[in-house]
């Protein structure tokens, strides 16, 4: 992690490293406990979810009723990248900037501020920790259930099987990024806060999980190359339908892990200006 | 007829239980232990109209459960309440018109309004007449010294002048009784005082009743003329302060500073007083004699010791209030 | 009766007036929630214009120009929705877990009406705008005409839209009185509001059984949308919509009534 490097760099010896690692795997715990504590929550969030899935699922269904072939993707193809673009993000979804803006509604960021962690190491390993438990505990009846009610395709071959792995995983850290930006501006524009609760449709639209990226006309495309919102969705299920091949199989991993540096940085530069606010403030 | 009655008041709640560790949490998905925990048990008190009543009680001890059954937010497992002749939960939106909560730990006021709109608001949801509202609101505004924090928000004000305005709001519909949840908790010594002065005002000159729960003793001393101890949901001790002296019948102490230092034995044998003086000598210029306030006259005391040894300074300890609901905390928690 | 309902209202003009006021003067944020407002706006029209993009493409029937309409008029009941009813997303955390339900019990008034009162997101009808110009293109596309006694219909429509999902989401929010949490519940829900504005005749018999009895998003934008298109097989559901509302918020409140009921005898 980040917040590990950066600390273990500031101290200078390894002895340190563990005891800072450790912490951040402490809040990592945490907020997988916390998570279990939601027993209904969790139920009803599955059953939803399900649902989910089917209406997208059932939307492309009717969409290729017609005709075999739409902008080079089959249907058994699309079906395919519906089911598992949204298993995938029962996976790596969390609520970190909601969780940060309640943080600092009821004043407990002035208790983190006080402690000798990095911020949005804590706030990663928190993430983390929702996106653990999503792995154990949420994403397989999501994966039984789309895989009995729905037809859908195994992964194009075991390398692609492989970087498919490795891309969802890059995608978790690409949302946590974002998520920690988005949370920490809208500590300061209150009106954000509205915008939270529907920023996933956004996130939906330009990851490629609606709609996959390469139907999309040109300009939009151009847009998506230089954003990261492609590196959550596009890109591993592309690469699960083997869409992506060779070089470009690295390219694209490479492509996620930019952004996830960037999104680190952008959102370390990003606390270190609200940061001074909220000190000058009083939070 | 009293104004609030309580009888035989329980509340019990039901806690859920976890197993510690990565496997207890996850049991607890499917199977859940809860655990009933008896927050009140078996409370009974009348108050009468116009009285100021201190009800204390360390942590935990069912304080605010009662403040919240008798407010009206809290329905009881079993027993009798009845609040201005309302059984408060059950015809909950008229009997609030009755009554004015301040809670010390937050606020009732809007968070993001002025707070003379927030009074504005008050005034039209209690539906307290134009001339009533001005009247008390310029009355309060004069003893609260509230002028310059009107226009403010409430969530920019400190907190003594939070407090003061939630006093104010709790007050603006003129109710018959005020339940007050630690008002003065986390303010300084001045913020106190303003606020004792203006509960004991306002009990004077409206006849309010008010049921006041506290950690400050001193508070509870200079205000309240009754006084309600509780710990683990039963009632310890119910009187008035005075009495509380008396029924636990603590020593009292009276320190002699000698000018010369004491012959070293046999002068208290003719300051016995049957044995019911115990002396202590702490240092050979000073003699302590504890004694209980009943049987001994501190006046024969005095004047005894003044005869043997030659004193040069006295001093009287009572006990405090403090000392004195340590120990009935402490007895009450051993009779568990 | 009369009287308290007479007070409620007074007391709501008055309410929305503050915190209406409030809100304006933060001028940038409410301009920043103003320009992401409309942008949302977009997103879904960018997703039905890439899914059509081949005009002759149908979904079960409906072509671009329906799929359009419906999501046009979909953007009234949602928004008028999120302009009045945004408290409901925090009865949970703000009201339950931080405490402050117990100072709406101390007021003499409606406990979810206190709640309902105290926040609107008035930036929320910019997306009127919008909805309105979306179905006057599709108008256009489908060779709609208007008349007259489509605008009673159409603001009956939008209003019972608004109050389905104003009694879903107050039911929901009467769940956290039980399981108090502080996203769980409502978030997942939220994502659903979507689905309204798809024709409800693409889906399987069980999901058109949930749109349509238990969550019955499909009464929101669906069915009235398809009385102004003049699709006469779904007069009668289209027709039914003000009555589904009223039991939604019969359901809602009547959870919430309960909901109070488990408050006060529990804590929090």
């Amino acid at each position: 992690m980040t917040g590990g490097e950066c600390r273990a760099g500031s101290t200078g010896n390894a002895v340190m490293r563990w005891p800072v690692m450790a912490t951040y795997i402490e809040y990592l715990r945490i907020s997988f406990h916390k998570m279990l504590a939601y027993r209904i929550s969790y139920l009803i969030g599955v059953f939803t979810y399900g649902i989910h899935v089917a209406v997208y699922y059932y939307l492309y269904k009717a969409l290729y009723a017609e005709t075999e072939t739409i902008n080079g993707y089959k249907v058994d193809d699309m079906l395919t990248y519906v089911a598992v673009g949204w298993i995938c993000k029962s996976f790596y979804l969390n609520y970190i900037d909601r969780e940060l803006t309640d943080d600092v509604q009821s004043g407990q960021v002035a208790m983190d501020l006080i402690k000798p962690i990095d911020f949005q190491a804590m706030y990663f390993s928190r993430g983390l920790g929702h996106s653990a438990f999503r792995l154990v505990l949420f994403t397989p009846p999501i994966v039984v259930l789309t895989v009995l009610l729905f037809s859908v395709n195994p992964p194009a071959d075991a390398v692609h099987a492989v970087f498919f792995i490795f891309s969802t995983l890059m995608s978790v850290l690409i949302y946590l990024g974002i998520n920690y930006i988005i949370g920490v501006l809208a500590i300061f524009f209150l009106s954000i806060r509205g915008v939270l609760y529907s920023k996933n449709l956004v996130i939906e639209l330009l990851s490629g999980l609606l709609v996959p990226i390469d139907w999309f006309p040109d300009w939009f495309r151009t847009m998506s190359a230089f954003l990261p919102f492609q590196g959550i969705a596009y890109y591993p299920l592309a690469i699960y339908l083997g869409r992506i091949d060779g070089v470009e199989l690295l390219q694209a991993v490479g492509f996620q892990a930019l952004w996830v540096v960037i999104m680190i940085g952008v959102g370390r530069f990003i606390w270190m200006l609200c940061q001074k606010r909220i000190l000058i403030q009083g939070g | 007829m009293a104004l609030i009655e309580v009888e035989k008041l329980s509340k019990d709640f039901s806690i859920l239980k976890r197993d510690p560790g990565l496997k207890g949490a996850i049991w607890s998905l499917v199977r859940r232990r809860y655990e009933t925990v008896h927050a009140v048990s078996d409370v009974s008190f009348e108050i009468q109209r116009g009285e100021l009543v201190g009800y204390i009680g360390p942590n935990g001890a069912g304080k605010s459960t009662t403040i919240k059954m008798l407010t009206g937010i809290l329905i009881p497992t079993s027993g009798h309440l009845r609040v201005c002749d309302f059984v408060p939960y059950r015809e909950r939106r008229h009997y609030t018109r009755n009554i004015g909560v301040v809670f010390g730990q937050r606020t009732q006021l809007w968070w993001d309004i002025p707070v003379i709109e927030s009074f504005n608001l008050l005034q039209k949801v209690y539906k307290v007449s134009d001339n009533d509202y001005r009247r008390r609101l310029d009355e309060f505004k004069e003893l609260l010294n509230l002028d310059e924090i009107l226009d403010v928000p409430v969530r920019k004000l400190s907190l003594g002048q939070r407090m003061r305005c939630d006093l104010v709001a709790s007050m603006l519909h003129n109710p018959q009784v005020l339940f007050l949840d630690e008002p003065s908790i986390g303010l300084d010594v001045v913020g106190k005082l303003r606020i004792r002065e203006f509960l004991q005002r306002i009990n004077r000159e409206t006849g309010v009743t008010m049921i006041l729960t506290t950690h400050d003793l001193r508070e509870i001393e200079e205000l309240c003329n009754r006084l309600i101890i509780v710990d683990h949901g039963r009632i310890l001790y119910d009187g008035g302060i005075g009495g509380l002296r008396t029924k636990y019948a603590f020593d009292r102490h009276i320190i002699f500073q000698l000018s010369e230092s004491h012959p070293s034995d046999g002068w208290q044998n003719d300051l016995d007083f049957n044995g019911s003086v115990r002396w202590e000598t702490p240092d050979p210029l000073k003699v302590k004699a504890s004694f209980r306030k009943e049987s001994v006259n501190p006046a024969a005391v005095i004047s005894s010791v003044m005869k043997h040894l030659s004193v040069h300074d006295i001093t009287i300890e009572e006990p405090e209030i403090e000392q004195i609901i340590g120990m009935i905390y402490s007895q009450g928690k051993v009779k568990q | 009766m009369f009287e308290s309902i007479k007070l409620h209202v007074t007391l709501g003009a008055l309410y929305l007036s503050k915190f209406l006021k409030t809100r304006l003067e933060y001028k940038a944020d409410l301009m920043l929630g103003l320009v992401t407002g409309l942008l949302f706006q977009c997103i879904t029209l960018v997703f039905i214009d890439v899914l059509f993009a081949r005009q002759s493409l149908t979904i079960g029937g409906w072509n671009r120009g329906h799929v359009l309409f419906i999501y046009g008029f979909s953007i009234f009941p949602l928004n008028l929705f999120f302009a009045f009813f945004p408290n409901l997303y925090n009865v949970g955390s703000k009201y339950i877990i931080e405490g402050n339900f117990d100072r709406i019990l101390l007021r003499p008034l409606n406990s979810l009406f206190q709640i309902l009162m105290e926040e609107v997101d008035i930036e929320s009808l910019i997306g009127l705008i919008i909805g309105g110009a979306i179905m006057y293109y599709a108008s256009a596309e489908l060779e709609l005409v208007w008349s007259l006694w489509h605008m009673p219909v159409f603001c009956l429509m939008a209003i019972s839209g608004m109050l389905i999902y104003g009694g879903v989401f107050t039911t929901v929010a009467s769940f956290s009185f039980w399981w108090p949490d502080r996203i769980g519940l409502m978030a997942p829900l939220f994502n659903m509001m979507a689905f309204g504005k798809y024709p409800i005749t693409i889906f399987n018999r069980f999901l058109q059984f949930i749109l349509m009895w238990l969550i019955p998003f499909a009464f929101v934008a669906f069915f009235p949308a398809t009385l102004f298109m003049g699709v006469e097989s779904f007069y009668t559901h289209a027709l039914a919509v003000p009555v589904v509302a009223c039991v939604s918020m019969l359901v809602g409140m009547s959870a919430w009534t309960l909901g109070v009921r488990h408050y006060e005898s529990t804590g929090s």
